[in-house]
């Protein structure tokens, strides 16, 4: 029924209800349709390959039959405690997110961080402090933001968790991970992150936020820094993975 | 239901109806533009006004689609708040003296021997001060007692011309006056809010001055703080035949350059994003306060805004919501600006850019800065085409090259420029290198546009464009662009593109003749058409004096002919060779087809018109000499010259003074004649009457004696004067012409404009149109 009564309203009624989406119009991500509110256009909304039924119990990613990890996690340990994941990384999504890391579509970080944050709520994580994986200073300043930040920003409202952004950081440039095999990805974000503020974090539980997780080694790595550094637990969380 | 996307179904205009603001913003313009155009009663419009909020709350209550009725809202907003602005009268009467305490608003100008002020009293509005050689300067802020007798400018005083009255409401300016130095009382200085802005323009003004050669100094104030008052006009002329007048209007490449800038700068102190971005845009705010706010500046600073807010708090950035936002700000803070040409042109290239770009570089077979450069160059150009040859008067050909020349040079120019002033306030020999390297570059692109404009066809003369064909070329374009979709769209363009092509060069054609007294200053010129002649009689005054950028050919004449779609003369009566009836001639030639020049006696060593005759020949005009007795038949109208005779007498009374008939009305040109040559040609017992008479050298008491007008017997004299040191027109000739005829004076009708069909005679006044 109120879908109804809003299908009928034209959507220049809803700026007397908000009058920010005068100067910043919501549109559909995916299509371009313009929105009253929300991020994507109901149609679209269907597309999204959201993550769902049975999950491997560690990374987080979907399972046809109905065992509890997935090979990978059986196969290799991880340093997180637990990683949980929004959507599948498939071909559609992989140009959203590539539109949300370089080109400015940085808005994107809030419909994202609604998700990510409603998934975590569910997962029911005990953490103390969000910490995004840092970008190397040189990299932010070519794209202008880190895309994890974001995330972890909005997420830290949502659910009224402090992040700390200063705790974790990138000493080393390394290359992007993407089109690398699994081992050369674990040498290349090798002894890259280092913690700089220790007291803050020790004995706390944390929360990481990252865009993606494939292998799972630049969370890997993170995770072994911040338990290095006393660090009680680490859960994760990602926008997709790509398992 | 009533939905807005229903209508515009077949007119996808997808980047409007996406955005809410844009809708808001059009109505309101539509509605400042009906309001300009109809003037409707104030009262009225306040309740309709009312009345469509009161529905639309109903509505709204009711739980209804309100999108048309939001609209309508704003229209009537628009319609009623305009006119708010549109009909404020001048506080002051014409010609009446005031004791006013008044505030200097704004720096002074300094040009020469004259210095201008915009005073404003307390509670009143401003008023535009000229002083003369006056040695002293008062500041922004300080107040004068000042004894003044006001004037209230001019309007539109030729059809199409420029429209003073206009331009200085818009200014918030409502007088003129001159005054001395004895008239002015200082009494005080007040500090206020304004007061830091105009002091850093200052301050950067004083800077520049100090540490560069005068043209560059002035090219960089231009740039930096958009004071073109001391540009010189011939460079300011070759940007705008090259089509790139828009790098020196502060717009959106200023601020972004500033802005890459101040972020380079802030980089050092390590802020937070939202700290940087609030300090970058507090700058740049300051800047656009500094600058004076223009439209194009605070246009581009409230586009910086949304962009840079919009990142901040991760907003969906919609950059087209942002240019609406802007055009709506400005023109409620003065709806005026919609009918500024710094507006026009800077929305419409911006839009034209966000809406083209993409679909141009998609067109264009190679990537990189070259690509970019001439798809933005021509997206730009593709949106304001009409508009600047409509304020322009010609079609910048070599556009491209040089925006691809010289746009990238001026961002170094800028930046360097800043740094130049932050070195040169601390101490001014660290910046030497910097002043040193700009005024080169300077140099060099003042030189290279110079080039540019000088070349063959650089900027083709163009009439003004008709409103059809201005709506046409935007409906071409709109559909060539697909926001418009038709059916048979190949069609209907090539009809358009047809039109716009025959509408661009159409002459209207004249079934009676029509006779047009410009209002040149002190100085004759008129213009007869009938059928496709044009006939030019005299041009006006000042080939450009140093001093003074102001030329009456170039700024008074030429405008007047290509905004009344004259674009070539058939032939040019020159009465004699005195400035004030050849000076416009010059530029005119240079610029317009003149097919013949006729001139009475040929002048002794007259440097002027040594000048023309050198153009006139390498520009392939005859020149020829007329005396009494010949005649020249053009088309249905014939002249027979009754002046120079054989005697050889001074300037003015060899004038040329001829009969021009068309069927049964005569028309009396005179020249300068004066008390000799109207005898002389009594003398020769001529026939002499006419209906309309152009009063002999400016209505001056030597002319016009009672002998002559009793031979004469005009129905109608038309006197040719402006502001003049001579005492023209004299009063007693003035008392003695009411005698015989009705008398019109271009100084107070501004374009005396004759209709005849050859047997009846229709006289118009343009000020009277407008009710000066």
């Amino acid at each position: 029924m109120e879908t109804a009564k809003t299908e009928r309203l034209s959507y220049l009624n809803y700026f007397v209800k908000n009058i920010s989406s005068l100067i910043f119009p919501h549109h559909c991500a995916l299509c371009g349709k313009p929105l009253e509110e929300g991020y994507f256009c109901e149609d679209c909304c269907k597309k999204l390959p959201f993550i769902e039924g049975n999950t491997c119990s560690v990374c987080g990613c979907e399972l046809i039959d109905g065992s509890e990890m997935c090979d990978e996690c059986t196969n290799s340990m991880h340093y997180f405690y637990k990683n949980i994941s929004v959507f599948k990384y498939t071909s559609e999504f992989s140009t959203m997110v590539y539109r949300f890391k370089y080109h400015k579509d940085r808005h994107l970080a809030r419909p994202f961080a609604e998700f990510m944050a409603e998934k975590i709520k569910k997962a029911n994580f005990p953490v103390d402090f969000i910490i995004p994986v840092p970008l190397h200073p040189e990299k932010e300043e070519e794209r202008g933001y880190n895309q994890s930040f974001l995330l972890a920003r909005h997420i830290s409202k949502i659910l009224d968790i402090p992040v700390l952004n200063d705790v974790l950081v990138r000493d080393i440039y390394t290359n992007s991970q993407t089109g690398l095999k699994k081992d050369r990805r674990r040498e290349n974000v090798c002894g890259a992150f280092s913690v700089k503020n220790r007291l803050a974090v020790d004995s706390k539980i944390i929360l990481l936020i990252d865009d993606i997780l494939t292998t799972g080694s630049t969370m890997d790595e993170c995770s072994r820094v911040l338990l290095d550094n006393g660090v009680k637990r680490v859960y994760s969380a990602t926008l997709a993975t790509g398992r | 239901m009533l939905s807005v996307q229903k209508y515009l179904k077949n007119i996808s205009f997808e980047f409007i109806y996406r955005r809410p603001l844009f809708y808001i913003c059009i109505a309101y313009i539509a509605g400042i533009v009906i309001s300009y155009t109809f003037r409707p009663h104030l009262i009225a419009q306040i309740v309709l006004f009312a009345t469509a909020v009161i529905i639309s709350l109903f509505t709204y209550l009711k739980r209804q689609d309100i999108t048309v009725l939001i609209l309508l809202d704003v229209m009537f907003f628009g319609i009623f708040y305009s006119m708010l602005f549109f009909n404020v009268n001048s506080m002051y009467e014409s010609g009446r003296e005031y004791v006013l305490d008044v505030m200097v608003y704004d720096s002074p100008m300094i040009e020469d021997y004259r210095t201008s002020y915009i005073v404003k009293p307390e509670k009143g509005q401003a008023i535009l001060l000229n002083v003369y050689n006056s040695n002293k300067i008062y500041k922004y802020g300080d107040t004068l007692r000042i004894r003044v007798k006001t004037e209230i400018p001019k309007g539109e005083t030729n059809p199409g011309g420029f429209n003073y009255r206009d331009y200085l409401k818009k200014k918030g300016i409502y007088a003129t006056a001159s005054i001395s130095e004895k008239d002015i009382l200082y009494i005080g200085h007040k500090i206020d809010i304004r007061t830091p802005f105009i002091n850093s323009r200052e301050w950067i003004e004083n800077i520049i001055n100090k540490l560069y050669p005068g043209k560059e100094a002035a090219f960089l104030n231009s740039l930096i703080i958009g004071d073109r008052t001391d540009l010189e006009s011939d460079v300011e002329d070759s940007f705008i035949n090259t089509g790139i007048i828009h790098a020196l209007a502060i717009s959106g490449l200023h601020v972004n350059i500033l802005l890459l800038f101040i972020f380079y700068v802030l980089k050092l102190f390590k802020l937070s994003e939202v700290k940087r971005n609030i300090t970058a845009l507090s700058f740049i705010g300051f800047y656009t306060l500094t600058v004076g706010a223009m439209p194009s500046v605070t246009r581009a600073f409230i586009m910086a805004a949304v962009v840079l807010i919009g990142n901040t708090y991760d907003e969906e950035i919609d950059v087209l919501s942002g240019i609406a936002l802007a055009a709506f700000i400005i023109l409620f803070i003065n709806p005026l600006n919609l009918f500024d040409i710094g507006f026009q042109l800077s929305f419409g290239a911006t839009l034209a850019i966000l809406l083209i770009y993409r679909k141009l570089s998609g067109l264009i077979p190679f990537k990189g800065y070259i690509a970019d450069a001439v798809s933005s160059t021509i997206s730009a150009e593709i949106g304001v085409l009409p508009v600047s040859i409509y304020y322009f008067f010609r079609l910048p050909v070599y556009s491209l090259l040089a925006n691809l020349i010289i746009v990238p040079l001026i961002p170094v120019i800028f930046v360097l420029g800043i740094i130049s002033i932050i070195l040169g306030s601390i101490f001014w020999p660290m910046s030497y290198i910097f002043v040193f390297l700009n005024t080169m570059l300077i140099r060099l692109s003042i030189a290279i546009t110079g080039q540019i404009s000088s070349l063959p066809y650089s900027a083709i003369p163009m009439q003004r464009p008709y409103i059809a064909v201005i709506a046409a070329y935007y409906i071409f374009v709109f559909i060539s662009l697909g926001f418009i979709k038709i059916s048979y769209d190949r069609y209907v363009s090539a009809c358009l593109a047809l039109f716009i092509f025959l509408g661009i060069y159409f002459e209207p054609i004249c079934r009676n003749m029509n006779i047009t007294f410009i209002d040149v200053g002190q100085g004759d010129s008129s213009l007869i058409r009938h059928g496709r002649t044009k006939i030019l009689v005299d041009a006006g005054g000042s080939v450009k004096s140093k001093g003074s950028d102001f030329d009456v050919g170039e700024d008074v004449l030429i405008p007047f002919l290509l905004s009344n779609h004259v674009t070539s003369i058939d032939v040019v009566f020159v009465s004699h060779t005195d400035n004030d009836h050849m000076g416009g001639l010059l530029p005119l030639i240079e610029k317009m087809k003149v097919k013949h020049i006729f001139l009475g006696e040929e002048p002794e060593n007259n440097a002027l018109f040594n000048r023309l005759k050198e153009t006139a020949r390498s520009k392939n005009i005859p020149i020829s000499y007329l005396k009494r007795g010949d005649r020249v038949s053009l088309g249905k109208i014939n002249i027979q010259v009754l002046n120079p005779s054989e005697n050889k007498e001074d300037v003015n009374n060899t004038s040329l003074v001829f009969k021009l008939s068309y069927k049964d009305a005569d028309v009396l040109y005179t020249g300068d004649i004066e008390m000799k040559g109207e005898a002389d040609m009594l003398k020769s017992d001529m026939d002499l009457d006419a209906d309309i008479l152009k009063v002999a050298h400016h209505g001056s008491s030597t002319s016009s004696t009672r002998v002559f007008l009793d031979k004469v017997k005009p129905a109608v004299s038309i006197i040719s004067v402006g502001k003049n040191n001579y005492g023209h027109p004299d009063d007693e000739v003035l008392l003695r012409l009411s005698e015989y005829s009705r008398v019109y004076r271009t100084d107070n009708d501004g374009a005396v404009i004759i209709n005849t069909d050859g047997k009846y005679i229709k006289v118009k006044s343009w000020s009277d149109k407008y009710g000066l």
